[in-house]
Parts: C-alpha cells; sequence; structure tokens
C-alpha cells in the first residue's frame, strides 16, 4: 500500500524548511554601520539540521539555488546572484555548511555532542560569512572582518543555537 | 515584502516572450554584469531594463524596491570608502583640522567607482530576476525547470515551499495575535520585536510539522512513486 512514505516527507519536510527559512530571513533588523543584517535564517537553517538529520544539505542547497534563480528568498526579500556575490554571500553558504554539522551531529542521540554541533554550526556559519567579508571588501583586513563580520553578531548567534536547541528539544 | 513570487497577470511582451528565452536572457545579463568593470556599461543595462519593465508595464513594482537599493547602495559606498584607497582623493569625509590638521577618512576616486559598479550591478541583476518572477506564471516556470530536465523530486519541493510560504507568514501572523489577545506584551521598537518571537517560533514550526506530515503521508497515498523504468 505503501510506496516510499519516507521519501515522501522528506519533499515535504524539505519544502517547509525552505519556508521557514525564507519567512526568517524576511524577519531581518539592519544595524547601522554595519553591512550584514540581523536575521532570523540562521536559526531556522540550525532547526533544519535538527529536523532532517543528514538530509538537511538538500534543502538549505535547494534554497541557496532558488535564491540565486531569483525568488525573493534572501534577507530583505532579496535575490540573485549579487547577494552571493556581496558582502554577505559568505554567510549564506555557510549555511550549507553549517546544516551538514548540525545534520551530522543530531544523528547522534547525545545531548552533549548535539548541543556542540549546534554551536559548531552557528560559529561555521560566521566564520564563513567575516571570510567572505575579507575576500569580497578589498582593504579589509582579517581582524577588521572579525570586529565587523563575527563579534558583533556572536551573543545572537549563540543564542540562536540556544533557541534552535530547545525548540528541536521540544518537538521531538 | 508583502507577496512572495508576485506574479502579475497582465498581457505584455514580457509575459508572451518563451520562458526559456527569457532565463537565457538572464544567464546573459547575469554574465555581463559580472564581467564588465565600467559603471557606462552597468548603467546602460540598468537603464534598459527600466525601458523594457517600463514598456511592459511592470515598473511601479520595480520603483518601490529603489529606497532599498539606494540604501543599500549608500552602505556599499561607506564600506569601500573606508577600506579601500586608490585613485586621486576627492576630499575628506571628516574635514580639515577636526581630528587633525590633515583631515581623515579620504574618499577616493577608485572607492567611488568601486562601491558604483558594484552596487549598479546589484541593481541590473535584481531587476533583470524581478522582472521573469513577475512576467512568468508559476507552473510555466516549474515547466520550463522540468525541461531543463531538474529532477522530479527537487521541483516539487519547489513548488510544495512556494505553497508553503504565504501560509506560513500567515499562520505566523495568526498565532502573534493569539498571544496578544492573550495579554502578552512584547513591547516597543526592535527589542519588542524580538521578544515577541519567543512565544512564537515554537507552536508555527510544531505547526507546520504536523502540517507537512499530513502532505506527505497524502502525496504518498496518492501515488508518487519512483518510475520504474
Amino acid at each position: 500500500m505503501y510506496g516510499d512514505p519516507r521519501r515522501s516527507l522528506r519533499i515535504t519536510r524539505s519544502a517547509q524548511v525552505i519556508a521557514l527559512i525564507a519567512i526568517g530571513s524576511w524577519f531581518s533588523i539592519t544595524i547601522p554601520f554595519l553591512p550584514v543584517p540581523f536575521t532570523l535564517q540562521t536559526l531556522f537553517v540550525l532547526l533544519a539540521g535538527a529536523l532532517l538529520k543528514r538530509y538537511a544539505v538538500l534543502p538549505v542547497g535547494l534554497y541557496i539555488l532558488l535564491g540565486t534563480l531569483g525568488l525573493p528568498l534572501f534577507h530583505h526579500g532579496l535575490a540573485g546572484p549579487g547577494i552571493l556575490l556581496g558582502p554577505t554571500g559568505g554567510y549564506i553558504a555557510g549555511f550549507l555548511g553549517a546544516a551538514a554539522v548540525v545534520g551530522i551531529a543530531y544523528e547522534q542521540t547525545s545531548p552533549l555532542l548535539r548541543g556542540a554541533g549546534m554551536t559548531c554550526g552557528a560559529l561555521l556559519i560566521l566564520a564563513a560569512g567575516s571570510l567572505w567579508l575579507m575576500a569580497s571588501s578589498p582593504g579589509l583586513t582579517l581582524a577588521g572582518a572579525f570586529v565587523i563580520g563575527f563579534l558583533p553578531f556572536l551573543p545572537g548567534d549563540i543564542l540562536k543555537a540556544a533557541a534552535a536547541y530547545t525548540i528541536a528539544g521540544r518537538l521531538a | 515584502m508583502s507577496e512572495i513570487m508576485s506574479y502579475v497577470p497582465a498581457e505584455s511582451f514580457l509575459h508572451r516572450l518563451p520562458v526559456l528565452l527569457k532565463i537565457a536572457a538572464i544567464v546573459g545579463v547575469v554574465a555581463a554584469s559580472v564581467l564588465t568593470h565600467s559603471v557606462a556599461v552597468l548603467g546602460a543595462m540598468v537603464l534598459l531594463i527600466g525601458i523594457a519593465a517600463g514598456a511592459a508595464g511592470l515598473h511601479r513594482d520595480l520603483v518601490r524596491q529603489i529606497p532599498l537599493l539606494l540604501f543599500l547602495g549608500v552602505a556599499l559606498l561607506l564600506l569601500t570608502v573606508v577600506t579601500m584607497q586608490s585613485g586621486e582623493t576627492l576630499f575628506h569625509l571628516i574635514p580639515y583640522g577636526i581630528v587633525s590638521s590633515a583631515g581623515a577618512i579620504p574618499v577616493t576616486s577608485g572607492a567611488v567607482n568601486f562601491a558604483a559598479v558594484l552596487s549598479l550591478r546589484f541593481f541590473a541583476m535584481l531587476f533583470v530576476f524581478q522582472l521573469l518572477i513577475m512576467s512568468t506564471r508559476p507552473t510555466e516556470l516549474t515547466n520550463a525547470l522540468m525541461t531543463l530536465r531538474m529532477p522530479i523530486d527537487y521541483v516539487l519541493m519547489f513548488v510544495i515551499a512556494l505553497r508553503f510560504i504565504p501560509s506560513l507568514q500567515l499562520e505566523g501572523q495568526r498565532i502573534h495575535e493569539a498571544q496578544l489577545a492573550r495579554g502578552y506584551n512584547p513591547g516597543k521598537g526592535m527589542l519588542g520585536k524580538i521578544r515577541s518571537l519567543r512565544p512564537l517560533l515554537v507552536p508555527l514550526v510544531s505547526n507546520s510539522l504536523s502540517k507537512t506530515r499530513v502532505l506527505g503521508l497524502t502525496i504518498d497515498m496518492r501515488g508518487y512513486r519512483t518510475r520504474v523504468r
């Protein structure tokens, strides 16, 4: 009677994750003097890893692809490869790695590993983002990129990782 | 922001163009805007896109984007001015005699030029994609993706995600109002905006999880199978 319900569940769940990340990206707060806005994308990317385990890379990759193809999915409802090449592109590319790390961590059952995976995922996004920020704006040093691309978002992202961990725990 | 995938039903030459041709045109514009470094070429391209939009009667939505784009452009300009020094110095951001006798933070022609190229590149890509979305029916877009041999699973994901986004947005609003009706007061300003998320996220995610479960099982029950070859 059943075909492969896991496959169709995977499809719908991935679609849900894409939609959630898109909703989260519209919730963007621009902080004055910083080229990077504060968004909820990170939270949902981390949550995607918790929900879909190792398949989390699929929806996040598709999200980036669709955003690049021109659906207004990125922060502030923007889209296009211009965003990926712009100052915030590294963060968006970092989502992919973060989803993979969190997904692999959530294959395990130990809460310690899961928490560590969340933290690593959040830090990975920030690290990738600041590195690309340095590469894309000429003259910006590593320390400078660290100060404007990493430090201001650290408290928020730790908070988001903690929130994702709690929400994932409550959903399970 | 209010509507995603805002397809605008109309009869214009942009709507009648074949989808694959439009996609090819977009690839062309993107490649050109990445490759060129001249302000004039990029400016001409943005102007042409604007004229095409005006001819198709779709310019209103593009105009709505302009304040945000200007804001982004100014942010980019500030960033490049602070971080990049090349070409001759035009003037100083902090004039003579305030911080030091020579003035601080020089604004150089190279930096201004670079920022202009970056912002115009951005404008061109954003506008051209927006025109595609506005002038193409979502089903046509999906069919075009299928002709480009995208795997069916991913096309289905794309269509469902598209369907989910507005309903999730609506649901979020509804939950928010429900919490307000129960007397929840998140406060005003940015902190209030952040605080109002807390009672919203768990119901939003768990509701949509159960909805996707039902949808996934429904898809399966209606015979979604791998094609047997």
